[in-house]
């Protein structure tokens, strides 16, 4: 596949995923928001920094306007200065999809499309100004409806499994980084009288990443700390476990990569090689809870550097790489024709 | 990119790129993909025909190289550059010519008139006689340019002869052909329109003329179909009598 349209494929995955992750996030944060501990000039900033952009953030709106819940929602949802907000993730996936717009079909291209048109239209401020929760939904499903049209009418291949590398790749790091969002509300330290506010953001937590229900269908799983770190890092069986991402990431990748040229992607799999076993050797119960800090940090960090290592890889061919790739290439494969 | 691009390039299974997807490397030209550089063995461009800057050789397309790579046999541009002559309408004046001087026959069909502007008897004839005439210009990307004599006013006309005393080389002039019409459905009902037909021929050891074509379909009032100024466009399909 052309490198740029891997890219596209690839960026698109990365945007879509994060403007549906942030969207459902902020409903749950919105709807848990009265029920969680401590004062309430506190419970919005976690997300802040569960998301990594408080340090945007301060400068913008200064320290104190963490404490002020709209503000923080204007930031995540409506911030122009950047990609990662709500809206930027949105026009960034919208730009991915133009860019790869013969790999989709047109029912797929049309939806996001529309939800992006949606977004910039006066109907979508209304809605955000008067429904808020209503808001995030309709974010949030029209992202999911891309993602469940492209699995049902994208044909498989290269491009599609970039599509899906993407996807899986950000989910990865957003299951780690909300994880992450107990801690930042409550702090390592804590006693018998903080329990309740405990289950509170754990609940959060678990309704953030769509995991509420298939947790509790676990027969011996009670709400709890070390339950929910192992449930969301380990589970095998659940979509958006770290685990689950990891091996769906590490089979798409030896899809795309061939036995014929085993130096393409050999970086991205020597990410995500060193993020398995630092998976498989993870502390269990509240040791684990004691070290999840910095289990959950390698791991954002580890699906960041993957992010990197699959650019690196497939869409920036190192100059003069050209007779390499070529001893690589296919036996009997023709030399392409192209229309530029 | 243009959706008839994307389609062509489906049908006939090309990669569809972009000139910062290639690159040249040890004057061989090759496409930037997912498995490292991929050799490219023929191109055949999709854009305009924009002057390169700079040295000729190492700017074409805004992939450097490209045109050395080709004039050192590396790459074949399938419409190189040069291929533009044939689409030169100047050469219609020839085309009975090239016929006998090619094919040592008579055409077949006639055609209609040329008078080639750069001709100095031609250029005379063509602006005593320019309300009765299609004046064309050479170039066919710039097909806008088209003025039909007798729908043009009195001021274009004069616009047209200053054009053509100024750039003669730039336009051929053909007798104005009165088109058939045919009758369409618009917003007043069913009307007639003026049509022609646009035949297309697959070139090869025999080549053979497709058993239809599209009919271009003129503006109501307007002499020629112009699809550059609206209009429409027909299906057309030759039936073929059953066999006796």
């Amino acid at each position: 596949v052309i490198s740029r349209l891997a890219e596209a494929c690839f960026g698109l995955g990365l945007a879509l995923e994060r403007a549906a992750i942030l969207a459902q996030a902020l409903e749950v944060q919105l709807a848990s928001a009265p029920d969680l501990p401590g004062p309430e000039a506190e419970r919005w900033r976690p997300l802040l920094l569960a998301t990594g952009e408080s340090a945007r953030f301060d400068p913008a709106a200064g320290t104190a306007a963490a404490a002020d819940e709209e503000a923080v929602q204007e930031f995540l949802v409506w911030r122009e200065d950047g990609s990662s907000s709500l809206a930027g993730s949105l026009r960034s996936a919208h730009a991915h999809a133009r860019a790869c717009a013969e790999t989709l079909g047109p029912e797929t291209r049309e939806t996001l499309a529309g939800l992006e048109l949606w977004l910039a239209s006066a109907d979508a401020r209304r809605v955000y100004e008067r429904e808020r929760a209503a808001f995030y939904r309709r974010v949030r499903d029209g992202c999911w409806l891309f993602q469940g049209m492209s699995l049902a009418t994208l044909p498989e291949g290269e491009a599609f499994d970039f599509l899906r590398l993407g996807t899986a790749l950000e989910r990865t790091g957003w299951t780690a980084r909300l994880l992450e969002l107990e801690r930042h509300a409550l702090g390592p330290w804590r006693d018998d009288t903080e329990r309740a506010g405990e289950v509170a953001w754990w609940l959060a937590v678990l309704r953030m990443c769509a995991a509420s229900e298939p947790f509790f269908h676990g027969a011996d799983l009670v709400l709890s700390g070390p339950a929910v770190a192992e449930y969301l890092l380990l589970e095998r069986s659940f979509p958006r476990s770290v685990r689950h991402g990891l091996e769906t990431v590490e089979g798409l990748l030896a899809r795309i990569r061939r036995p014929a040229a085993p130096e393409v992607g050999a970086r991205s799999q020597r990410c995500l090689a060193d993020l398995r076993t630092r998976l498989e050797e993870l502390p269990r119960g509240e040791r684990l809870v004691r070290e999840l800090s910095a289990e959950l940090a390698a791991v954002v960090a580890a699906t960041g550097a993957a992010c990197r290592a699959v650019r690196e890889d497939f869409f920036a061919p190192p100059p003069g790489g050209a007779c390499r790739a070529e001893a690589g290439a296919e036996a009997g494969a023709p030399p392409r024709r192209a229309g530029a | 990119m243009r959706f008839e691009d994307r389609f062509l390039a489906r049908r006939l299974g090309c990669e569809l790129v972009e000139a910062g997807d290639l690159f040249v490397e040890g004057d061989r030209a090759y496409a930037r993909t997912t498995r490292g550089p991929s050799p490219v063995s023929t191109i055949y461009r999709c854009v305009g025909d924009a002057e390169p800057e700079g040295d000729v050789l190492e700017s074409c397309l805004g992939v450097p190289g490209l045109l050395r790579a080709f004039a050192r046999g590396q790459v074949t541009l399938a419409n190189a550059p040069g291929n533009g002559v044939a689409d030169d309408r100047a050469l219609l004046a020839f085309v009975p010519d090239m016929v006998r001087f090619y094919l040592t026959e008579e055409p077949i069909l006639p055609q209609v008139d040329t008078y080639v502007c750069a001709r100095q008897a031609d250029r005379t004839w063509v602006l005593e006689h320019l309300a009765e005439l299609a004046v064309l210009p050479v170039d066919g990307r710039r097909a806008r340019d088209l003025v039909v004599g007798p729908e043009a006013s009195r001021r274009e006309l004069a616009e047209l002869r200053e054009w053509i005393r100024a750039e003669p080389r730039r336009y051929v002039a053909q007798p104005h052909i009165e088109l058939s019409t045919s009758p369409g459905w618009t917003s007043r009902g069913v009307e007639p329109r003026r049509v022609e037909l646009r035949a297309f021929v697959v070139g090869g050891e025999r080549p053979w003329v497709l058993p239809g074509g599209l009919t271009r379909v003129a503006l109501r009032r307007s002499r020629a179909a112009r699809p550059g100024r609206g209009g429409g466009a027909k299906d057309t399909w030759v039936l073929e009598e059953p066999p006796a």
